[in-house]
């Protein structure tokens, strides 16, 4: 393994791109794929999709991680300039409070909410963003309705631990650059999608699966660690090595594949966990894409999902790469 | 097989939302004589083909290879005998086990729509790596306050107890295996059954009563018997899939409904009063009109179900699968859904068998068209 | 006016015949070509030109339909789509395609007690009464569980330009999308008018319609509502009647294809036509169901504002309606020159 995963993370977290307006991380991503694979494309949905031919007899594998981020969208401007906003994605108002974002035009400002009295009465439509302005028409004149913010970036290195806005999903897409780069000899045509909408429905991975028409597939992505005060029931900890998903709110995990990637993780003494969760995923729209897809989800256990400050462990990071990179060594063949 | 033992086979096995390789061996098995041809799909979902009377179908030739530039224009369809589709999901609600406490003591999680309020107390059976039978458990009565004992328990609190040691637990049961409960399954007076998981057993006994039917009737539609994995949790998987691969003409679900008891009067059917046909956005209205004129010829009594918007049955994701899909919804009433007593009556199992087969005998390529004709 | 008669005709999700007969008597012979499909969506071609777009109205409307009969002769509804339940009692209805006219009824104001006067009715104590004495003869009407019931609500003019009716959402876009078949001709582009099914369940018929015609891009033409009226706040109102087309900043937490939203802007802002956001992010349209499909179709949304939209009658401003009419003709001529290309 080398030690490129800080350095893309480091860029990977630094481009603007909430979900509806992955372009610059595409093309990024793009750049940074290229070496690794021979073509690189983006569909109509706005997928970018980077294929490594393979040989006859392999399976065509399916590789998918979200490329966007949570962030807001401008609603209304006051009178006095404060522009009112509206989610994008899964975008708390307590993780906005008091966050500085950067607007799509390279406009920074800060998030605050109207005075309430009790900690209860936040909502998100009472949030607004002071860029500033002084006047509507001078906030207008920089955001217009419709234009997306995000946190503004800050990646800060804690040992193996880093600790960044948009880790969630931006880690992901890291993990498959690694998978790219290291994977030398497979029969597996393998191609990787860095999907739009991910924090969205999920949206944009069902298209991507559609198109490819892969014979199986893995999706990579956040999942919240357990390891924390009140935290839900859940196994999963920071530095325990890549989670397999069994189950979330959208996704039962085929029984086949995950019973692959667990005797492999066992074979070559990858920690693996075993995560159980809620809400929902990219695999649920991958698996019922088109004939159906056989679908796996490898899961980097993340602290304070949607913040400003999302944590993750490095050693996560490279454990998730090596499990995908030797569960492509197999023939991936299903009863 | 006798109806009855078909059924007291299927409700044995464990078939929790995407752990339904049990029942979709077991249709390969015992619905071999009945059909052409059968397979699993990529996701698992069991698909059993009998051909229409002079029909060369077969299924290695799926996904169907139809030109992807249809219109869906009238009369735009490849060439071949009409398809008919019926879904009947295999899979079933139950528990999966999330965690091993000190002590061996089994956290569990539900999947599905499992009724709560029935958990406690409750026999269970862990699909480990053998059967373990197990009791769920609570903080015990005199631990409780008396506010709480009227409330129910978080599934999170909850626990499956083995009376095993947690060395023995360890090596039997892991993360992710699947939780059923535990019953017997029961003769009641009047041809009547309970049984845990007739929803939606049931269903795959009046498909196999159907391809009895079918077996003496001619037909010219190719009939899909699938098995759909994924029904009762999230977006039906299984139907959309399975439909987008066989690409039917006609698709119709058959599951379960709520059959009439006390407390269950509303939107409830007479139990042994016949199957129902579904009305509403998600039954094309021609199709049901013709199940009706089928049904009354037959001199089988049914229910009208009226569902104005979702069905909660898989012709919901079968109906807009591609170019769209003339989708039909039959049931069978059951009393007390979701719990490990569910109770039909045999005589409706029979007569929506029989209905089934009716239907897609009467199927042929002007039908086809006329459904198409708004 | 077409308008009229599509407000007057009637059609609840998977019951739109009368809006699909309507449509296409009145666009046969304006059009190059038209069919149903599968799920009963009404689509008409008009041009062969290189560029496909779909122009997409839906056919249904909020409703009811009969869910049982009592024995004494009271029929009892299942609604249809979101409707509120304050909006419904005391309304005249129509039951089934026959058009038997019948009442949602309410207890006494003078009978009811202190605490059901200050609370809305719920909807399980209302039901229609048709004059019938019992079972029987409301069974001999034809009327059975399932048969559609519909707002008895007529269209007129309030003003020159302000029209009530009901089921704006979505006749109106079905007669924006019938004119721009109708007045205009894009040579250069293939134009599907689709009339869909089922939106109001889901956003059904789209995605099949979608599905089949494969277009390049895609505009969900629909109604939607408007609060500019007395007692709101104007940052409140999130769409205004009047205040021309509205285009929509995020459906749900959905966002629309960029590409077509900046053009539409772009294009109102150099053709002097009116154009609004929508100030708020619930609901969807069309839009969404369609841009799922295949491997994704750039699309977006354009609606007309309508006040007291999902009740038994709306308000409609013809003004913002040729606007939205002239807006989509001239994004469309650009689409045609080859100026925009999603």
């Amino acid at each position: 393994m080398s030690g490129k995963m800080l350095e893309r993370l480091q860029r990977l977290t630094s481009v603007w791109g909430p979900s509806g307006r992955e372009q610059k991380v595409a093309a990024m991503l793009s750049e940074m794929i290229a070496p690794f694979v021979q073509e690189v494309r983006t569909d109509r949905y706005g997928n970018l999709i980077a294929r490594r031919e393979g040989v006859a007899g392999g399976k065509r594998v399916l590789l998918v991680a979200h490329m966007d981020t949570p962030g807001a969208v401008a609603i209304n401007v006051s009178d006095k300039g404060l522009i009112y906003l509206a989610p994008i994605g899964g975008l708390k108002p307590f993780a906005a409070i008091g966050q500085r974002v950067v607007w799509g035009s390279g406009i920074t400002g800060v998030i605050q909410h109207e005075p309430v009295e009790e900690a209860k009465e936040v909502e998100f439509k009472r949030l607004f963003c002071d860029i500033g302005a002084t006047s509507r028409e001078e906030a207008l004149e920089n955001v217009s309705l419709g234009d997306l913010c995000t946190f503004v970036t800050d990646l800060q290195q804690l040992e193996d631990l880093i600790v960044a806005p948009g880790l969630d999903n931006r880690a992901g897409c890291a993990v498959l650059l690694e998978v790219a780069e290291h994977l030398v000899e497979t029969d597996h045509e393998v191609i990787f999608a860095f999907t739009c909408h991910g924090e969205v429905g999920p949206r944009g991975a069902g298209a991507a699966a559609y198109g490819v028409e892969p014979d199986l597939a893995f999706v990579v992505d956040t999942t919240p660690s357990g390891d924390l005060p009140r935290a839900p029931r859940v196994a999963v900890r920071l530095g325990g090595g890549p989670a397999l998903k069994l189950k979330d709110g959208g996704y039962m995990a085929h029984q086949g594949l995950s019973g692959i990637v667990r005797s492999v993780a066992e074979a070559q003494s990858i920690p693996l966990q075993i995560e159980i969760s809620g809400g929902q995923s990219e695999a649920q729209v991958v698996s019922a894409a088109g004939q159906g897809v056989p679908t796996a989800v490898v899961d980097i256990p993340l602290r304070y999902r949607g913040t400003a400050g999302e944590m993750i462990n490095l050693r996560d990071l490279y454990g998730s790469a090596d499990l995908l990179l030797k569960l492509l060594d197999q023939s991936l063949t299903l009863m | 097989m006798d109806l009855a033992a078909h059924l007291a086979e299927l409700t044995r096995l464990s078939s929790i939302t995407g752990r339904e390789r049990a029942v979709a061996d077991y249709l390969l098995r015992s619905w071999t004589d009945l059909v052409d041809e059968s397979t699993l799909d990529r996701l698992g979902s069991y698909i059993g083909l009998k051909r229409g009377q002079s029909s060369v179908t077969e299924l290695r030739s799926l996904p169907y290879p139809g030109p992807e530039t249809l219109a869906g224009r009238p009369g735009e369809r490849a060439p071949g005998p009409p398809r008919v589709m019926v879904a009947a999901h295999i899979d079933s609600i139950g528990g999966m086990i999330t965690a091993i406490e000190p002590g061996g003591f089994l956290r569990f999680t539900t999947v599905g729509g499992v009724d709560r309020r029935l958990l406690m107390a409750q026999e269970v059976e862990v699909h480990g790596k053998r059967l373990v039978p197990g009791l769920v458990g609570s903080k015990p009565p005199h631990l409780t306050g008396p506010e709480e004992r009227t409330k129910l328990q978080p599934v999170d609190q909850l626990y499956i107890d083995t009376g095993l040691s947690e060395e023995e637990v360890r090596s039997l049961v892991a993360p992710g295996d699947p939780v059923l409960p535990r019953n017997e399954f029961r003769r009641l007076q009047n041809d009547r059954i309970s049984s845990r998981y007739l929803d939606n057993r049931a269903s795959q006994a009046a498909v196999y009563v159907a391809l009895q039917e079918l077996q003496k009737l001619k037909h010219e539609a190719d009939f899909f018997a699938v098995g759909t994995v994924g029904e009762e949790f999230g977006g039906l998987p299984g139907a959309v899939t399975s439909t987008f691969a066989i690409k039917p003409d006609i698709g119709i679900a058959v599951d379960v409904t709520f059959a009439k008891h006390p407390g269950s009067e509303h939107d409830s059917y007479p139990l042994g009063g016949g199957p129902t046909i579904g009305v509403g956005p998600n039954c094309t209205p021609k199709l049901a009109k013709i199940m009706r004129q089928v049904a009354a010829e037959l001199g089988i009594h049914y229910e009208l179900e009226v569902m104005p918007g979702p069905s909660g049955t898989d012709a919901w994701g079968m109906q807009t699968v591609r170019g769209g899909v003339a989708t039909g919804i039959l049931s069978i009433p059951i009393r007390y859904m979701h719990t490990p007593v569910e109770t039909l009556d045999l005589a409706d199992v029979r007569a929506a068998g029989r209905l089934l087969a009716h239907v897609v005998a009467r199927v042929d390529q002007a039908l086809v068209e006329e459904l198409r004709c708004y | 006016m077409l308008l009229e008669k599509l407000s007057n005709a009637c059609g609840i999700p998977g019951r739109e015949d009368e809006v699909r007969a309507l449509l296409k008597e009145t666009l046969k012979d304006q059009v190059d070509e038209i069919w149903t499909d599968a799920m009963g969506n009404l689509i008409a071609r008009k041009g062969n030109g290189p560029i496909k777009v779909m122009l997409d109205a839906h056919m249904d409307e909020v409703g009811f339909c009969v869910g049982s009969i009592s024995e004494e002769g009271y029929v009892l509804l299942k609604k249809v789509g979101g409707l509120d339940d304050r909006v419904l009692p005391g309304r005249q209805v129509w039951l089934t395609e026959k058009r038997i006219p019948g009442v949602i009824g309410a207890k006494a104001w003078h009978l009811t007690t202190a605490d059901e006067k200050s609370r809305a009715i719920s909807f399980d104590n209302m039901y229609v009464d048709i004059g019938c004495r019992n079972r029987a003869e409301v069974e001999a009407l034809g009327i059975e569980p399932g048969e559609p019931v519909y707002f008895a609500s007529t269209f007129e003019h309030y003003s020159d330009r302000v029209v009530k009716g009901k089921a704006f959402d979505d006749r109106v876009g079905c007669y924006v999308v019938s004119r721009v078949l109708m007045e205009f001709d894009h040579p250069g582009l293939t134009i599907y008018g689709a009339f869909t099914c089922q939106e109001e369940v889901g956003l059904r018929g789209a995605r099949v319609a979608a599905y089949n015609l494969n277009p390049d891009l895609a505009l969900a033409i629909d109604g939607t509502a408007s609060s500019n009226v007395a007692g709101v706040e104007p940052m409140d109102t999130v769409t205004n009647m009047g205040d021309g087309p509205v285009l929509y900043l995020a459906e749900g937490a959905i966002l629309s294809h960029e590409g077509i939203f900046n053009e539409l802007i772009r294009t109102a802002q150099d053709e002097t036509i009116p154009y609004q956001f929508k100030r708020a992010t619930g609901g969807g349209t069309d839009a969404t169901g369609i841009a799922l499909q295949r491997g994704g179709i750039p699309s977006c949304s354009l609606s007309v504002p309508c006040r007291y939209i999902h009740t038994a009658a709306a308000l409609c401003n013809l003004d913002d309606v040729d606007a939205t009419v002239n807006l989509i003709h001239q994004f469309l001529r650009r689409v045609e020159k080859g100026d925009f290309r999603p």
